[in-house]
């Protein structure tokens, strides 16, 4: 069975322990075809391999996401392993990342230990077969993913109507620990908290399109094309970084599909400038949420097209907003209804937390 | 034998005598005694065992223990009575029709793809699936009923019909069509494959108002798409779309029947239609065959292994195509030669 990674390092001691009892609950759910494929795959059968994971796949899609079996995602895990470790051998390190990712993404937990550990492994090899390929070539120009400054007044005339003339989002610097316990997470009060990231690497590095490329240009991530999620044309696509990075670079910040990270209250902008407007959480009559379950944290109202006549409560209403700037952390309190704008490419870090206890 | 059908990990073969034979995945194979209303006599059963297996010159295998998979067919306990005709088999669930038009359906239930009105995950014996209410009997009053007045299902309309003339098996729902020419959907229906124009499950048989008007001859029904014919040829497809399964061109998912209008199709009508888990297949009246939608593993038969969203023609030489069946992932086709 492990005949095929004898001779490199890419062991998976979980996979060689636990396949047995895994095919074995796998043909108790029907899965023959899914078992002899993969003792192919494990001899080092790609065609097999990538057949065992089509077969998984289709079981992952087969019925409502609840009625999938546990097991089918264990097995989609192992075949990913086994087509990872086919194209390792081969030397398509980018082939064995997406493969490893997309266990990572939509498999079981049983192989997780696994997935990862090749990860690391296949990563270190595509960058040392990298670093020879380099050095034949000359460096590029420009390689930054947010050029020049934009003018800002110029952007004030894409966003939505008596944005910046109201309330301003309070930008602090200094503010302690306590400090913000105390005025801003304690009330529920959103706030800018503007020199709290200036030790974060990320801030010179995620703006260098090599540096980001290097570090994990073949890993493969969720993004969400479209406005967003409320618009019939919203899809979730799984492509690697690198690809998700050249999108977004030549969408800039004008795109009829704009391309965004999946994922999104601390939100800290790392690369670029955002928009953002705050509407208090007691607002809701006024915002016009939608009615369905999956959606009712969604307002109908498109702040880019405001039809006052539809929704009237909504054009004296009371918000906050800030234009949120490279370094800047924003503090959004619990159920505050939010509208984003990016007004460059930008890359921002999200981190939701609730407290001990809540739900 | 006179009748067979594959699913996905079972399968399931009609005798001469109307008798069932099936085998392969446990969860598909029925176990104990028949539910039926009506009690039932040993003796009775006893007896139309022995003449079926008397018949086959074989005996039925007794399923072994422990083992997750039936290697050798087991004969299906039906009511006294109930003549078997054709047979479906879809994901993890089986139909079977019997030689009045009756419906029976056993297997897994979950998303109510055996018709009985309720998400019962086991049925392990056959069920009678109700498609036809009693009390429409001999009415067939829908079928009279100008089109214009259609779509307002479920406002006491009768499903047209009297008995049930096909039947078709998807991963994870069913379809029947009505000697009217009616069709029926139940089951999983997230990708819109039961045709009613929402993705909601459908617990029990439902008919496909926007097809009633339009005489349906032909139904089948794969993974998440399902593909109807008419008594004119032409091609309904509805459900999932992401392997171009439906034949439309696109990649939408389509909730509601859509009839294809491809230059490949015209002046030829469809006379009989086969589904795979992500592929469709025709044979014409003038003897050509079509295939369109998933094509990885070469199952559309046209040299390559290109996924095709419109009805690509299958080139076959020296020989008149006379049926066609998909396996989940693979197509048979039956030919004579010229």
């Amino acid at each position: 069975m492990s005949t095929a990674n004898s001779s490199n390092h890419l062991q998976t001691p979980i996979l060689d322990s636990e396949s047995a009892q895994l095919l074995q609950a796998v043909s108790q759910h029907g899965g023959y075809a899914y078992v002899s494929m993969a003792a192919r795959a494990a001899a080092g059968d790609l065609r097999a391999a990538e057949a065992a994971r089509e077969m998984a796949w289709e079981q992952l899609h087969s019925g409502p996401w609840h009625s999938v079996l546990p097991v089918w995602r264990d097995a989609y895990s192992m075949a990913c392993l086994h087509v990872a470790k086919v194209h390792a051998i081969a030397g398509e390190f980018s082939d064995a990342l997406r493969a490893l990712d997309m266990g990572l993404i939509m498999g079981g937990p049983l192989l997780k230990p696994d997935l990862h550990s090749l990860v690391t492994i296949v990563s270190a090899k595509a960058r040392a077969a990298r670093v020879s390929e380099k050095q034949q070539q000359c460096p590029k120009s420009d390689r930054r993913l947010v050029p020049d400054d934009l003018d800002s007044k110029e952007l004030l005339g894409v966003l939505p109507t008596k944005s910046l003339s109201c309330k301003m989002v309070l930008k602090r610097s200094g503010l302690s620990l306590e400090g913000f316990l105390r005025e801003y997470l304690l009330p529920g009060y959103p706030v800018i908290i503007s020199d709290g990231m200036g030790h974060w690497p990320a801030r010179t590095k995620w703006n260098d399109m090599d540096y980001l490329t290097r570090v994990a240009g073949d890993r493969t991530v969720p993004v969400e094309v479209g406005k967003n999620y409320l618009y019939p044309e919203w899809k979730q696509e799984l492509i690697t970084f690198s690809q998700f990075l050249e999108r977004i670079k030549a969408n800039g910040s004008s795109s009829a599909a704009p391309t965004y990270l999946a994922q999104h209250p601390l939100f800290d902008q790392v690369v670029g400038k955002k928009y953002i407007r705050l509407y208090l959480a007691s607002l809701s009559e006024e915002l016009y949420p939608y009615t369905e379950t999956m959606l009712c944290n969604s307002s109908q109202v498109d702040l880019d097209n405001l039809d006052e006549k539809e929704f009237p409560k909504m054009r004296d209403l009371e918000f906050l907003d800030c234009i949120l700037e490279e370094g800047d952390m924003l503090y959004i309190p619990p159920k505050w209804w939010h509208y984003v704008r990016s007004l460059t490419t930008s890359l921002s870090v999200s981190f939701w937390w609730s407290e001990y206890g809540s739900s | 034998m006179v009748k067979a059908a594959a699913g996905w990990a079972h399968c399931v073969a009609v005798t001469d005598i109307g008798g069932v034979y099936t085998w392969g995945w446990k969860e598909c194979v029925p176990s104990g005694k028949l539910l039926g209303e009506q009690p039932m006599g040993a003796n009775v059963e006893k007896d139309a065992i022995e003449r079926q297996s008397s018949y086959l010159n074989e005996q039925v295998s007794p399923r072994s223990q422990g083992s997750q998979s039936t290697a050798l067919p087991c004969l299906v306990t039906l009511n006294p009575g109930v003549r078997i005709a054709t047979v479906a088999a879809g994901g993890r669930h089986t139909l079977a029709l019997s030689d009045i038009g009756q419906v029976w359906g056993w297997g897994y239930g979950g998303e109510g793809q055996l018709g009985l009105g309720s998400r019962i995950r086991m049925v392990s014996s056959p069920h009678p699936v109700p498609c036809i209410e009693p009390s429409s009997y001999g009415k067939d009053r829908c079928a009279a009923l100008p089109r214009g007045t259609m779509g307002s299902e479920g406002l006491g309309l009768r499903v047209p019909g009297n008995y049930v003339k096909g039947i078709a098996c998807g991963g994870r729902h069913s379809a029947v069509i009505t000697d009217a020419g009616a069709v029926l959907t139940f089951g999983w229906g997230l990708y819109g494959q039961c045709g009613q124009g929402s993705t909601d499950d459908e617990l029990s048989p439902a008919c496909v108002s926007s097809l009633l008007g339009i005489r349906i001859e032909g139904v089948a029904a794969g993974l998440w798409h399902t593909v109807c014919l008419s008594a004119d040829g032409d091609v309904y497809a509805f459900g999932g779309n992401q392997f171009g399964q439906l034949g439309t061109g696109a990649d939408q998912a389509e909730t509601i029947p859509r009839l294809l209008d491809a230059p490949s199709l015209e002046n030829t009508n469809a006379k009989i239609v086969s589904c795979g888990a992500r592929h469709s297949t025709i044979i014409t009246d003038d003897g050509k065959v079509f295939g369109w939608g998933w094509n990885k593993y070469g199952q559309l038969g046209l040299g390559d292994v290109i996924d095709r969203n419109i009805p690509a023609q299958v080139t076959i030489e020296g020989c008149v195509p006379k049926n066609v069946a998909c396996g989940w992932w693979h197509t048979l086709l039956l030919a004579e030669p010229t």
